[in-house]
Protein backbone atom coordinates (compact mmCIF):
# COMPACT_ATOMS: atom_id res chain seq x y z
CA UNK A 1 0.00 0.00 0.00
CA UNK A 2 1.40 3.40 -0.95
CA UNK A 3 2.06 6.15 1.57
CA UNK A 4 -0.55 8.36 -0.12
CA UNK A 5 -3.19 5.65 0.19
CA UNK A 6 -2.40 5.21 3.88
CA UNK A 7 -2.71 8.97 4.42
CA UNK A 8 -6.06 8.96 2.62
CA UNK A 9 -7.31 6.21 4.91
CA UNK A 10 -6.10 8.05 8.02
CA UNK A 11 -7.98 11.17 6.92
CA UNK A 12 -11.05 9.05 6.17
CA UNK A 13 -10.92 7.57 9.69
CA UNK A 14 -10.77 11.07 11.17
CA UNK A 15 -13.72 12.23 9.09
CA UNK A 16 -15.75 9.13 9.91
CA UNK A 17 -14.94 9.56 13.61
CA UNK A 18 -16.27 13.10 13.40
CA UNK A 19 -19.32 11.94 11.46
CA UNK A 20 -20.11 9.18 13.95
CA UNK A 21 -19.59 11.60 16.85
CA UNK A 22 -21.94 14.06 15.14
CA UNK A 23 -24.56 11.39 14.60
CA UNK A 24 -24.32 10.19 18.19
CA UNK A 25 -24.53 13.75 19.45
CA UNK A 26 -27.53 14.36 17.20
CA UNK A 27 -29.18 11.15 18.40
CA UNK A 28 -28.69 12.07 22.05
CA UNK A 29 -29.85 15.67 21.61
CA UNK A 30 -32.90 14.71 19.58
CA UNK A 31 -34.00 12.48 22.47
CA UNK A 32 -34.03 15.47 24.83
CA UNK A 33 -37.53 16.73 25.65
CA UNK A 34 -38.92 19.63 23.66
CA UNK A 35 -42.19 21.40 23.00
CA UNK A 36 -44.02 22.36 19.85
CA UNK A 37 -47.18 24.40 19.22
CA UNK A 38 -49.55 23.40 16.45
CA UNK A 39 -52.79 24.52 14.91
CA UNK A 40 -54.87 21.37 14.61
CA UNK A 41 -58.22 21.15 12.75
CA UNK A 42 -61.17 19.60 14.58
CA UNK A 43 -62.96 16.68 12.97
CA UNK A 44 -66.42 15.64 14.20
CA UNK A 45 -66.96 11.90 14.12
CA UNK A 46 -69.87 9.53 14.73
CA UNK A 47 -72.54 12.22 14.67
CA UNK A 48 -75.74 10.34 15.58
CA UNK A 49 -78.28 9.98 12.81
CA UNK A 50 -80.99 12.61 12.98
CA UNK A 51 -78.76 15.29 14.49
CA UNK A 52 -77.25 18.25 12.71
CA UNK A 53 -74.62 20.78 13.71
CA UNK A 54 -76.41 24.09 14.21
CA UNK A 55 -73.42 26.13 15.38
CA UNK A 56 -70.53 27.13 13.14
CA UNK A 57 -67.89 24.41 12.60
CA UNK A 58 -65.28 24.48 15.36
CA UNK A 59 -62.15 26.53 14.73
CA UNK A 60 -58.76 24.75 14.74
CA UNK A 61 -57.39 24.33 18.24
CA UNK A 62 -53.90 25.34 19.36
CA UNK A 63 -52.12 22.37 20.91
CA UNK A 64 -48.83 22.35 22.80
CA UNK A 65 -47.16 18.95 22.60
CA UNK A 66 -44.08 17.83 24.54
CA UNK A 67 -41.83 14.81 24.08
CA UNK A 68 -38.55 13.74 22.49
CA UNK A 69 -37.52 16.31 19.89
CA UNK A 70 -37.07 13.68 17.19
CA UNK A 71 -40.75 12.75 17.46
CA UNK A 72 -41.75 16.41 17.34
CA UNK A 73 -40.02 16.65 13.94
CA UNK A 74 -42.06 13.74 12.61
CA UNK A 75 -44.29 14.23 9.59
CA UNK A 76 -47.37 13.15 11.56
CA UNK A 77 -47.55 16.69 12.91
CA UNK A 78 -48.49 18.03 9.47
CA UNK A 79 -51.57 15.83 9.31
CA UNK A 80 -52.60 15.95 12.97
CA UNK A 81 -56.31 16.20 13.72
CA UNK A 82 -58.39 16.64 16.87
CA UNK A 83 -61.10 13.98 16.55
CA UNK A 84 -64.28 14.58 18.54
CA UNK A 85 -66.42 11.53 19.14
CA UNK A 86 -70.06 12.62 19.08
CA UNK A 87 -71.57 9.13 19.32
CA UNK A 88 -73.35 9.86 22.63
CA UNK A 89 -74.42 13.40 21.70
CA UNK A 90 -77.96 14.67 22.07
CA UNK A 91 -79.76 17.67 20.64
CA UNK A 92 -78.91 20.98 22.32
CA UNK A 93 -75.73 22.81 23.33
CA UNK A 94 -72.80 20.60 24.36
CA UNK A 95 -69.27 21.29 25.60
CA UNK A 96 -66.33 18.99 24.98
CA UNK A 97 -63.31 19.38 27.24
CA UNK A 98 -60.38 17.14 28.26
CA UNK A 99 -59.33 16.91 24.63
CA UNK A 100 -55.89 15.47 25.41
CA UNK A 101 -56.79 12.01 24.14
CA UNK A 102 -58.37 13.28 20.92
CA UNK A 103 -55.15 13.72 18.97
CA UNK A 104 -54.06 10.10 18.51
CA UNK A 105 -50.49 10.83 19.59
CA UNK A 106 -47.66 8.38 20.12
CA UNK A 107 -47.47 7.34 23.76
CA UNK A 108 -44.11 9.12 24.13
CA UNK A 109 -45.77 12.45 23.29
CA UNK A 110 -47.84 14.39 25.77
CA UNK A 111 -50.39 17.15 25.23
CA UNK A 112 -49.51 20.00 27.59
CA UNK A 113 -52.14 22.59 26.64
CA UNK A 114 -55.12 22.90 24.32
CA UNK A 115 -56.59 26.29 23.47
CA UNK A 116 -59.48 26.67 23.69
CA UNK A 117 -59.72 24.12 26.50
CA UNK A 118 -63.27 23.20 25.51
CA UNK A 119 -65.19 23.09 22.25
CA UNK A 120 -68.79 24.16 22.28
CA UNK A 121 -71.25 22.80 19.75
CA UNK A 122 -74.96 23.13 19.24
CA UNK A 123 -76.71 20.12 17.80
CA UNK A 124 -80.30 20.10 16.59
CA UNK A 125 -82.63 17.42 15.43
CA UNK A 126 -82.84 17.26 11.72
CA UNK A 127 -86.29 18.27 10.37
CA UNK A 128 -87.87 15.49 8.37
CA UNK A 129 -88.01 16.41 4.75
CA UNK A 130 -91.49 17.81 3.75
CA UNK A 131 -93.57 15.45 1.64
CA UNK B 1 -15.58 41.12 31.08
CA UNK B 2 -16.70 41.06 27.46
CA UNK B 3 -15.26 37.59 27.08
CA UNK B 4 -17.03 36.47 30.25
CA UNK B 5 -20.35 37.82 28.98
CA UNK B 6 -19.80 36.12 25.64
CA UNK B 7 -19.05 32.81 27.37
CA UNK B 8 -22.10 33.09 29.60
CA UNK B 9 -24.36 33.97 26.69
CA UNK B 10 -23.09 31.09 24.57
CA UNK B 11 -22.56 28.49 27.28
CA UNK B 12 -24.99 26.08 25.62
CA UNK B 13 -23.23 26.25 22.26
CA UNK B 14 -19.84 25.88 23.91
CA UNK B 15 -21.07 22.84 25.87
CA UNK B 16 -22.37 21.26 22.67
CA UNK B 17 -19.09 21.95 20.86
CA UNK B 18 -17.11 20.48 23.75
CA UNK B 19 -19.41 17.45 23.89
CA UNK B 20 -19.08 16.85 20.15
CA UNK B 21 -15.32 17.37 20.12
CA UNK B 22 -14.68 15.03 23.04
CA UNK B 23 -16.91 12.35 21.53
CA UNK B 24 -15.06 12.61 18.21
CA UNK B 25 -11.72 12.48 20.03
CA UNK B 26 -12.70 9.34 21.99
CA UNK B 27 -13.94 7.59 18.84
CA UNK B 28 -10.82 8.59 16.92
CA UNK B 29 -8.50 7.40 19.72
CA UNK B 30 -10.34 4.08 19.93
CA UNK B 31 -10.21 3.66 16.15
CA UNK B 32 -6.43 4.21 16.23
CA UNK B 33 -6.11 1.03 18.27
CA UNK B 34 -7.27 -0.93 15.23
CA UNK B 35 -5.94 -1.34 11.73
CA UNK B 36 -6.95 1.63 9.57
CA UNK B 37 -8.96 -0.42 7.07
CA UNK B 38 -10.77 -2.21 9.88
CA UNK B 39 -11.48 1.06 11.69
CA UNK B 40 -12.93 2.50 8.47
CA UNK B 41 -15.32 -0.42 8.11
CA UNK B 42 -16.43 -0.36 11.72
CA UNK B 43 -16.95 3.41 11.75
CA UNK B 44 -18.93 3.27 8.50
CA UNK B 45 -21.09 0.41 9.79
CA UNK B 46 -21.79 2.16 13.09
CA UNK B 47 -22.61 5.43 11.30
CA UNK B 48 -25.06 3.59 9.04
CA UNK B 49 -26.71 1.98 12.07
CA UNK B 50 -27.12 5.31 13.85
CA UNK B 51 -28.54 6.95 10.69
CA UNK B 52 -30.95 4.02 10.30
CA UNK B 53 -32.03 4.32 13.92
CA UNK B 54 -32.63 8.06 13.61
CA UNK B 55 -34.64 7.72 10.39
CA UNK B 56 -36.73 4.88 11.81
CA UNK B 57 -37.46 6.92 14.91
CA UNK B 58 -38.26 10.05 12.91
CA UNK B 59 -40.65 8.22 10.60
CA UNK B 60 -42.25 6.07 13.35
CA UNK B 61 -41.11 2.85 11.67
CA UNK B 62 -41.37 0.73 14.79
CA UNK B 63 -40.25 -2.61 13.34
CA UNK B 64 -37.30 -1.14 11.48
CA UNK B 65 -36.42 0.77 14.63
CA UNK B 66 -36.51 -2.46 16.63
CA UNK B 67 -34.06 -4.05 14.16
CA UNK B 68 -31.66 -1.09 14.23
CA UNK B 69 -31.90 -0.78 18.01
CA UNK B 70 -31.13 -4.47 18.41
CA UNK B 71 -28.13 -4.19 16.10
CA UNK B 72 -26.90 -1.06 17.85
CA UNK B 73 -27.33 -2.54 21.31
CA UNK B 74 -25.54 -5.75 20.39
CA UNK B 75 -22.93 -4.09 18.18
CA UNK B 76 -20.40 -3.95 21.00
CA UNK B 77 -20.64 -7.71 21.59
CA UNK B 78 -20.75 -8.51 17.87
CA UNK B 79 -17.70 -6.34 17.17
CA UNK B 80 -15.88 -7.87 20.13
CA UNK B 81 -16.49 -11.38 18.77
CA UNK B 82 -15.66 -10.59 15.14
CA UNK B 83 -12.57 -8.51 15.86
CA UNK B 84 -11.34 -10.27 18.99
CA UNK B 85 -7.80 -10.57 17.67
CA UNK B 86 -7.55 -6.87 16.92
CA UNK B 87 -9.13 -5.91 20.21
CA UNK B 88 -6.76 -8.18 22.10
CA UNK B 89 -3.91 -6.49 20.28
CA UNK B 90 -5.32 -3.07 21.09
CA UNK B 91 -5.62 -3.85 24.79
CA UNK B 92 -2.16 -5.34 24.81
CA UNK B 93 -0.89 -2.08 23.34
CA UNK B 94 -2.13 -0.28 26.43
CA UNK B 95 0.25 -2.27 28.59
CA UNK B 96 3.59 -0.57 28.48
CA UNK B 97 6.79 -1.81 29.94
CA UNK B 98 8.65 0.46 32.32
CA UNK B 99 12.10 -1.10 32.37
CA UNK B 100 14.78 1.54 32.63
CA UNK B 101 17.82 0.03 30.99
CA UNK B 102 19.46 2.33 28.50
CA UNK B 103 20.41 0.78 25.22
CA UNK B 104 22.15 2.33 22.30
CA UNK B 105 19.68 1.65 19.52
CA UNK B 106 22.23 2.22 16.84
CA UNK B 107 24.57 -0.39 18.32
CA UNK B 108 21.79 -2.91 18.63
CA UNK B 109 20.70 -2.48 15.02
CA UNK B 110 24.28 -2.64 13.81
CA UNK B 111 24.78 -5.92 15.72
CA UNK B 112 21.56 -7.32 14.29
CA UNK B 113 22.40 -6.31 10.73
CA UNK B 114 25.90 -7.74 11.05
CA UNK B 115 24.59 -11.04 12.42
CA UNK B 116 21.86 -11.32 9.80
CA UNK B 117 24.29 -10.52 7.00
CA UNK B 118 26.63 -13.27 8.19
CA UNK B 119 23.82 -15.80 8.53
CA UNK B 120 22.45 -14.86 5.11
CA UNK B 121 25.85 -15.28 3.52
CA UNK B 122 26.23 -18.75 5.03
CA UNK B 123 22.58 -19.62 4.27
CA UNK B 124 21.79 -20.36 7.87
CA UNK B 125 18.10 -19.95 8.67
CA UNK B 126 17.22 -17.44 11.40
CA UNK B 127 14.18 -15.95 13.02
CA UNK B 128 14.57 -12.81 15.14
CA UNK B 129 11.71 -11.02 16.92
CA UNK B 130 12.07 -7.42 18.09
CA UNK B 131 9.30 -6.57 20.52
CA UNK B 132 7.82 -3.10 20.17
CA UNK B 133 4.86 -1.71 22.14
CA UNK B 134 2.90 -4.98 22.44
CA UNK B 135 4.32 -7.73 24.63
CA UNK B 136 4.93 -10.98 22.80
CA UNK B 137 5.30 -13.28 25.82
CA UNK B 138 1.80 -14.72 25.67
CA UNK B 139 2.31 -15.82 22.04
CA UNK B 140 5.55 -17.71 22.58
CA UNK B 141 5.86 -21.42 23.18
CA UNK B 142 8.81 -23.36 24.61
CA UNK B 143 12.01 -21.29 24.48
CA UNK B 144 15.04 -20.88 26.67
CA UNK B 145 15.51 -17.80 28.79
CA UNK B 146 18.78 -16.02 28.10
CA UNK B 147 18.81 -12.37 29.19
CA UNK B 148 21.95 -11.23 27.39
CA UNK B 149 23.21 -8.21 25.52
CA UNK B 150 22.48 -8.36 21.80
CA UNK B 151 25.68 -9.16 19.94
CA UNK B 152 26.18 -10.48 16.45
CA UNK B 153 28.34 -13.33 17.79
CA UNK B 154 25.64 -14.50 20.19
CA UNK B 155 22.91 -14.39 17.53
CA UNK B 156 25.09 -16.18 15.00
CA UNK B 157 26.01 -18.89 17.46
CA UNK B 158 22.39 -19.49 18.46
CA UNK B 159 21.40 -20.18 14.85
CA UNK B 160 24.32 -22.44 13.99
CA UNK B 161 22.87 -25.80 12.94
CA UNK B 162 24.49 -27.74 15.80
CA UNK B 163 23.12 -25.38 18.44
CA UNK B 164 20.34 -27.03 20.50
CA UNK B 165 18.22 -23.89 20.30
CA UNK B 166 18.79 -23.03 16.64
CA UNK B 167 15.35 -24.25 15.56
CA UNK B 168 13.19 -21.40 16.82
CA UNK B 169 13.08 -17.66 17.24
CA UNK B 170 15.21 -15.38 19.36
CA UNK B 171 13.33 -12.65 21.16
CA UNK B 172 14.66 -9.16 21.76
CA UNK B 173 12.79 -7.26 24.45
CA UNK B 174 13.75 -3.86 25.80
CA UNK B 175 17.02 -3.99 23.93
CA UNK B 176 18.12 -7.34 25.39
CA UNK B 177 18.11 -10.84 24.00
CA UNK B 178 15.72 -12.50 26.44
CA UNK B 179 14.80 -15.85 24.91
CA UNK B 180 15.85 -18.26 22.18
CA UNK B 181 14.42 -21.41 20.59
CA UNK B 182 10.86 -20.05 20.85
CA UNK B 183 8.06 -21.40 18.67
CA UNK B 184 5.78 -18.74 17.22
CA UNK B 185 2.13 -19.02 16.15
CA UNK B 186 1.85 -19.80 12.43
CA UNK B 187 -0.21 -17.55 10.19
CA UNK B 188 -3.81 -18.62 9.59
CA UNK B 189 -3.97 -16.61 6.38
CA UNK B 190 -5.19 -18.98 3.64
CA UNK B 191 -4.02 -16.65 0.89
CA UNK B 192 -0.37 -17.18 1.74
CA UNK B 193 1.64 -18.99 -0.92
CA UNK B 194 2.14 -22.68 -0.24
CA UNK B 195 5.80 -22.26 -1.05
CA UNK B 196 6.27 -20.14 2.08
CA UNK B 197 8.25 -22.12 4.65
CA UNK B 198 7.43 -22.67 8.31
CA UNK B 199 9.91 -20.02 9.48
CA UNK B 200 8.25 -17.39 7.27
CA UNK B 201 4.77 -18.56 8.29
CA UNK B 202 5.75 -18.20 11.93
CA UNK B 203 7.12 -14.71 11.31
CA UNK B 204 3.95 -13.69 9.54
CA UNK B 205 1.75 -15.30 12.20
CA UNK B 206 3.33 -13.40 15.09
CA UNK B 207 3.42 -10.11 13.20
CA UNK B 208 -0.32 -10.46 12.55
CA UNK B 209 -0.99 -10.71 16.28
CA UNK B 210 1.40 -8.12 17.68
CA UNK B 211 3.30 -5.10 16.37
CA UNK B 212 6.69 -6.80 16.66
CA UNK B 213 9.28 -6.59 13.89
CA UNK B 214 10.27 -10.08 12.79
CA UNK B 215 13.43 -10.72 10.75
CA UNK B 216 13.72 -13.95 8.79
CA UNK B 217 16.77 -15.38 7.04
CA UNK B 218 15.83 -18.05 4.53
CA UNK B 219 17.78 -21.28 4.89
CA UNK B 220 17.26 -22.15 1.20
CA UNK B 221 18.12 -18.86 -0.46
CA UNK B 222 19.75 -16.74 2.23
CA UNK B 223 17.16 -14.02 1.51
CA UNK B 224 16.47 -11.59 4.34
CA UNK B 225 12.86 -10.58 4.95
CA UNK B 226 11.16 -8.41 7.55
CA UNK B 227 7.54 -8.94 8.66
CA UNK B 228 5.49 -6.19 10.27
CA UNK B 229 1.70 -6.29 10.70
CA UNK B 230 1.51 -9.45 8.58
CA UNK B 231 3.23 -7.72 5.65
CA UNK B 232 6.54 -8.88 4.23
CA UNK B 233 9.43 -6.79 2.94
CA UNK B 234 11.92 -9.08 1.27
CA UNK B 235 15.29 -9.21 -0.52
CA UNK B 236 16.88 -6.81 1.93
CA UNK B 237 20.61 -6.24 1.73
CA UNK B 238 22.40 -5.15 4.94
CA UNK B 239 22.11 -1.37 4.32
CA UNK B 240 18.43 -1.68 3.44
CA UNK B 241 17.83 -3.85 6.51
CA UNK B 242 19.57 -1.32 8.74
CA UNK B 243 17.58 1.55 7.24
CA UNK B 244 14.31 -0.32 7.63
CA UNK B 245 15.04 -1.30 11.24
CA UNK B 246 15.96 2.28 12.15
CA UNK B 247 12.61 3.36 10.73
CA UNK B 248 10.61 0.63 12.49
CA UNK B 249 12.29 0.40 15.88
CA UNK B 250 12.17 3.40 18.18
CA UNK B 251 14.40 4.06 21.16
CA UNK B 252 11.48 3.88 23.62
CA UNK B 253 10.89 0.20 22.82
CA UNK B 254 14.44 -0.66 23.72
CA UNK B 255 14.33 0.77 27.24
Amino acid sequence: MTEAKVQEQVVAVRLLSLLLAGLLWLGVNLERPGEVQLQVPVALEHLPAGLLLASSPPEPVEVTVSGPRILLLGPWLLGGTCRLDLSGAQAGPAGYSALDGSFGLDRELKVLRVRPAAIRLVLVKAEPAPR
Amino acid sequence: MVLMNFLLQNIGVLQDLLDLSLTALIIWRLSRLMKTVLALRILAALSALVVGHLLARLLFLQTVRLIFDTFLASSVVVLAVIFQTDIRRAFAALIRSHAVKDVEMSDLIDELVFAVAGLSQKRIGALIVIERSIQVDSYLAVGTEIDAKVTSELISSIFLPYSPIHDGAVIIQHGKLTRAGCFLPLTQNLEVSKSLGTRHRAAMGLSELVDAVVIVVSEETGTVSVFVGGKKTTNLDPPALGKLLRRLVEQRWLK
